[in-house]
Formats: structure tokens, sequence, C-alpha cells
């Protein structure tokens, strides 16, 4: 955190209950100036109530909200240097593109001139010049989207607010547009608070991702410290895939447990200081970073024990082709099924259903989830 | 309208559907056609021996200071009482329209009891209760009424308009920094002006040809509807087809406009 620029946004204990159902709990976060921030969780997390409660269309119940510093719990949306892009665009039906673009402008009496030339500016910078006097019902989705992100950012807000804007378009246009988005934020280093479900958008975009679920916001921080370090199981659920399985400890040698699984099978893990051999864990281990070889009459017997390296013999189940990716479900009698993604070899796989292998990782991509069995607490 | 279009027809019941709807188009309108067709007939006696066309009976009544009062009357109780009726159903309707699925229904369902209750009842209640605060017989004690037979009519109009009208667009106004005020005069109103124009046009086709609450309420200030049922009293007469088609015209095209402006979806 060397950023010493005061944060354009900032909630402190912001909690929202709808009815007896609590949608936010005491969710603290700063963002920094021009910074493209994600709010990324399942659908009913409480990421859009958050994004709402920023935009002054919800109350919270508990905490303030700040934007640049100011106070802004109190203050109804009209009052907030903050403007937003809805999910179905909302654009005004009975408008045409300049009527809609330039209606905050007219709103704030910003002279005619300088409005239409502001309006005009911002429809170039997001790519939908030349259709000023058409009308929304007029445009395609990824027009109407354009239009509807000139006319939250013609007002030139402190943060611009968007709730899942990408998810009515289709993929090929959503890809796109993912990438025309973080083009025209840097180019107007705009604050982006974004929402959103998908996880790829979120690492894809974003400066620093904030993972939300049940209310709760888990953890906060840049795309590889979300997807290599998570701090929370459901985190590390939840963006990318794992590989999990409760492992037994045998060894504990400083911040590094092992458990040995017979004929010179063991996984290695990062362990909290003061673990205790006899620890069960839940750990996991990314499908990317398990590699594969074929079983050799030598393994086993040989020593590897030696070696932190992490390996598992198995048989490969099944296997998926993904284009550029294969998945090799591969069934282990040590820790049960775990699958290791390659990269596709062209014409045929290297490996078949049936086939005796070898899984390897680096002992450092294991990652511990918490005690096995979901609950807290020390030993078996 | 809701006739299963994809599953082709038989012709003969086609032809059967199409008998149908023209015989009932016949009975509908053919005794104001009667009316039309007479009031344009220069002869005394009422019958259809047209001799010839002319516009006797038209000059006769429009040269009629009764009837002109009366045609004024007429014509100030269909605008206020469209303007007022839009007015409280648009507001009844919007805040309606912001309670649970449950309220709503029951807020949507009250106004319609009193369209079950015999207008008669309901005009001999109104002039008792004029009579009871001690409100004089006038063509705004018509209009009070009119409003109220009215509204039932409006608050539907709006309730459906509403239904479809998208709430979240007046938070994309209030985002972009717009007050209440402002919403409604930039947002709400022009929206809604289909709805709002059918309601006005509806009710003033109501107010137009009302009878009972008049002939109850509007003491000497009559309506059109009371000097022509006056001068039915007096014995028939071709004016009173004048009078007749005129009113006729005049709440078709108003039914007409209601009809159009309501269904018709502004770009």
């Amino acid at each position: 955190m060397t950023d010493t620029s005061p944060p354009v946004v900032r909630l402190d204990g912001v909690t929202k209950y709808f009815g007896p159902v609590l949608a936010v709990s005491e969710v603290c976060l700063e963002i920094r100036q021009g910074e493209f921030f994600s709010l990324l969780g399942p659908s009913g997390c409480g990421k859009s109530t958050t994004l709402r409660m920023v935009a002054g269309f919800e109350q919270p119940d508990h905490g303030s909200i700040f934007i640049q510093g100011t106070d802004v719990t109190e203050r109804p949306a009209n009052k907030r240097n903050a403007n937003m892009v809805f999910q179905n665009y909302e654009l005004f039906p009975h408008m045409t593109v300049l009527e809609n673009v330039s209606y905050g402008l007219k709103i704030k009496r910003v002279p005619k001139a300088e409005a239409r030339h502001r309006t005009e500016a911002m429809l170039e910078t997001v790519g939908v010049s030349g259709l000023e006097n058409r009308r929304a019902s007029q445009l395609s989705g990824g027009q109407q989207q354009r239009v509807a992100l000139a006319r939250a950012l013609v007002n030139e807000p402190a943060v611009l607010l968007l709730d899942e804007p990408l998810s009515a378009l289709d993929a090929k246009l959503r890809k796109r547009m993912q990438l025309e988005l973080k083009t025209i934020q840097h180019k107007l280093s705009t604050t982006f608070l974004y929402v959103t479900h998908d996880q790829e958008e979120a690492l894809l975009m974003s400066d620093r991702i904030g993972i939300m679920s049940q209310g709760r916001l888990l953890q906060v921080g840049t795309a590889r410290e979300i997807y290599e370090s998570p701090s929370h199981p459901f985190v590390a659920d939840f963006v990318g895939s794992l590989n999990a399985f409760p492992l037994r400890l045998d060894e504990v040698t400083g911040l590094l447990g092992v458990s040995r699984l017979g004929q010179a099978q063991q996984v290695t893990v990062g362990v909290p200081g003061g673990t205790q051999p006899g620890t069960f864990l839940q750990v996991a281990i990314r499908p990317e970073q398990v590699r594969m070889r074929p079983r050799l009459d030598a393994d086993g017997a040989a020593a590897g024990a030696d070696g932190k390296e992490c390996r598992v013999y198995g048989m490969v189940h099944d296997i998926m082709y993904l284009g550029p990716l294969t998945h090799y479900l591969v069934d282990t009698p040590a820790l049960g099924r775990i699958v290791s993604q390659q990269l596709s070899e062209r014409r045929a796989a290297p490996f078949r259903a049936g086939d005796n292998v070898v899984l390897s990782w680096e002992p450092d991509a294991t990652f511990a989830l918490g005690a096995a069995g979901g609950t807290a607490g020390n030993g078996a | 309208m809701t006739g299963r279009r994809t599953r082709p027809r038989r012709a003969g019941a086609r032809t059967a559907a199409w008998v149908y709807v023209a015989l009932m188009l016949f009975f509908l309108f053919a005794p104001l056609a009667v009316v039309l067709a007479v009031s344009f007939n220069p002869t005394a006696n009422m019958n259809l021996q047209f001799t010839a066309f002319s516009l006797r009976w038209y000059h006769q009544v429009a040269t009629d200071p009764l009837v002109v009062a009366a045609f004024r009357r007429t014509a100030l109780a269909a605008v206020v009482t469209a303007v007022v009726s839009a007015a409280l159903g648009l507001t009844g309707a919007l805040g309606a329209a912001r309670l649970s699925q449950r309220w709503r229904t029951v807020i949507f369902t009250v106004p319609l009891v009193p369209l079950a209750f015999p207008a008669l009842l309901f005009g001999i209640g109104l002039a008792s209760f004029y009579h009871a605060i001690g409100a004089g017989f006038s063509i705004w004690a018509t209009i009070a009424g009119h409003v109220i037979l009215a509204l039932p009519f409006v608050f539907l109009v709006f309730a459906a308009a509403l239904e479809r009208f998208r709430f979240s667009l007046l938070d994309a106004a209030r985002d972009l920094g717009a007050g209440s005020f402002t919403i409604f005069r930039t947002v709400t109103l022009p929206l809604l002006r289909p709805a709002i124009l059918g309601a006005m046009f509806l009710s003033m086709a109501i107010s137009a040809d009302e009878f009972v609450i008049a002939f109850f309420t509007a003491g000497s200030q009559q309506t059109l509807p009371l000097v022509l049922y006056g001068r039915i009293n007096l014995g028939v007469n071709p004016g009173l087809n004048a009078i007749g088609s005129v009113l006729l015209l005049i709440t078709m095209a108003l039914a007409f406009f209601a009809a159009r402006t309501s269904v018709l979806e502004l770009p």
C-alpha cells in the first residue's frame, strides 16, 4: 500500500438487511484513484447491493460510504459524484442518443454548446459517433452498451459504477467489450467499480478484485494474489478450478507439512507455524499445476521421498479435449480423482484412458483450504 | 384477438366468423346510422323517405341558445373531468404501483366496485350527498360525479400502462442528477403520454354522454344529454337527431382516439 492518495470510494463497515436477510455484512473497502476494481461473487452474494449503496439507490443499515473523502451515506443518488451503467442499460426510450447522453449535463445546466461538444466527444471515445439522432430501440445491444457508458462517463464522475454491464451481450461481443472497457478506462483514467459474477472477466479487466460471498467481502487483491494465494476456501474454489482433498500431515518441518502416501508418493503443503504432525487439512492444487508422465516400473522403488516434489500415482479415467487445453481426469488411490490440465497436443493426446501415470507438482503449489471437515481446530 | 392464428382454419368457419362480425356491427350501428341519416333529412316527419340533403336541423339547433349553452357545459364538463380524473388516476396508480403485489391487487380492484353499482342509485346517492353537505346542484356538482364515474376506467388504463413501465429508468434519471420533479417531467410524463391521452379521451367520452348523474345533480345547468331528454318529452323533433348526431360523433371520435393512443406504443 504505497499509494498515498486518498481513496476515491471508501466503505466503512457497510451493512444492509433486506427484511431479516443479511444482504451485505460489514464490508470495508477502499478504492483508489484511477483503479479498475471489481466485486466478484455468485448471484445473491451482495455485490450488486453494495454497488447500489455506493450509487445511492439503497441505504445501508449500518456503516458509512465516502466518495472523495466526503460522507455521502445520507445523500440521495442525484447528489453523489458517481454514475452508473445499468445491467439493462436503462436508456430513455423516448429520447435520441444525443438526448440520452446529454441528459446529465442538461440537469447540471452545462451551457448548451459545451454540453453538445462534450457529448459528441464522449460518443467518439466510446465508438458510437454518427448515431446521435437514433433512438435507443434502433440500436444493437453493443451500441446500447456504449451509449449507456457514454451517458454515465460524460458527467465525469469520481467513480463509474458498472453493474454486470456485459451480461446481456453474446460471448464474442462480450470479449471485445471487455478489452474496450479496459482501454476506455485507461484513456479517461476514471475510477471503475465493476460488479460481475464472471471470474474470467474480473481477472482480465481488474487492477484489484474483491471476492464476495453471502454478503461478506472475503478477500481483496490483484488477480494474481486472488488466484495464487486465496485466503479463504471459498475464494480458492470460486476463482479458477481446484482439486481439493483431505490430507493427514505425517511430518512438519518448520512451515512445511508433508504427507507420505506410500511407494514414494507424497504431498507437501505450507502450514501455519505450530502445526502438529497428525493434523488433518483440506488442501488443494490447481489443475494446470499438475504435471503428468507415464508411470515406469522403476517408480515407487526409487527415492523421490527425499525430494520435496509432490507426486502421486494414478490411472487416466477420461480425457476432455477443450481446444487449446486438454483435461485429464486421473483416478489416484491416494487422493481420489485429480484433474490435470495440459496444453493440447496436435493430432492426438499423448495419453489414453487406462494409462498408468505419475502426477507431480511443485511443493509450494499446494495450498491449504483449512482444517478438514470445514471446522476450525487442530488435530484429529 | 388471441385466436390461434397459426392453426389453419377451414374456409367455412372463416366465412361464418365474418358473417357473425358483420351482423354484430350492423345491429350495433344501424340505429345510430338512422339517427345520423334522418338528421340530414329536411322534412319534419321522422321517416326514412329522404327528399334531399339538408343542414336545416343543424342550423336550427345551432341557433337555439338553450342547446348552445348546454353544448358549452358538456364540453366544459368533459374537459374538466378528463384533466381531474387523469391527474387523480395517475398519481393514485403511481402510488399503488409501488406497493407489494398483494396490496396492488386490492388497490386495483376496489375502484372497480362502483362499476357494478346501478347508475340510477349512484345518481340518487350523489344528489342526497350534495344535499346533505349543503352543496347546490350545478354543472360542477355533475363534474364531480363524472370524475368519480371516470376514475375507475382511468385508473385501469394507468394500471395497465404501469405494469409495463420500467421504473428502473427513474433510477437512471436520478443517477444522472435529476430530482423527483425533474424525473417526473422528463421521464415519467413523456413515457406515460399515450396512457394519459388515452385516459383523458376515455373520461371525456364518459362525461360527454353521461345522463343519470347529470339528471340528478346539474340542476338548471343542463348538459346536452339532459336537453335532448327534455326535448323528447316535448315531442319528437328532427332537431333532436341533429343534437344526437353531434353527441354521437364527438363520443365516437373520443373513443377512437382513446383506443388509438393507449394501444399504440410511442417509439
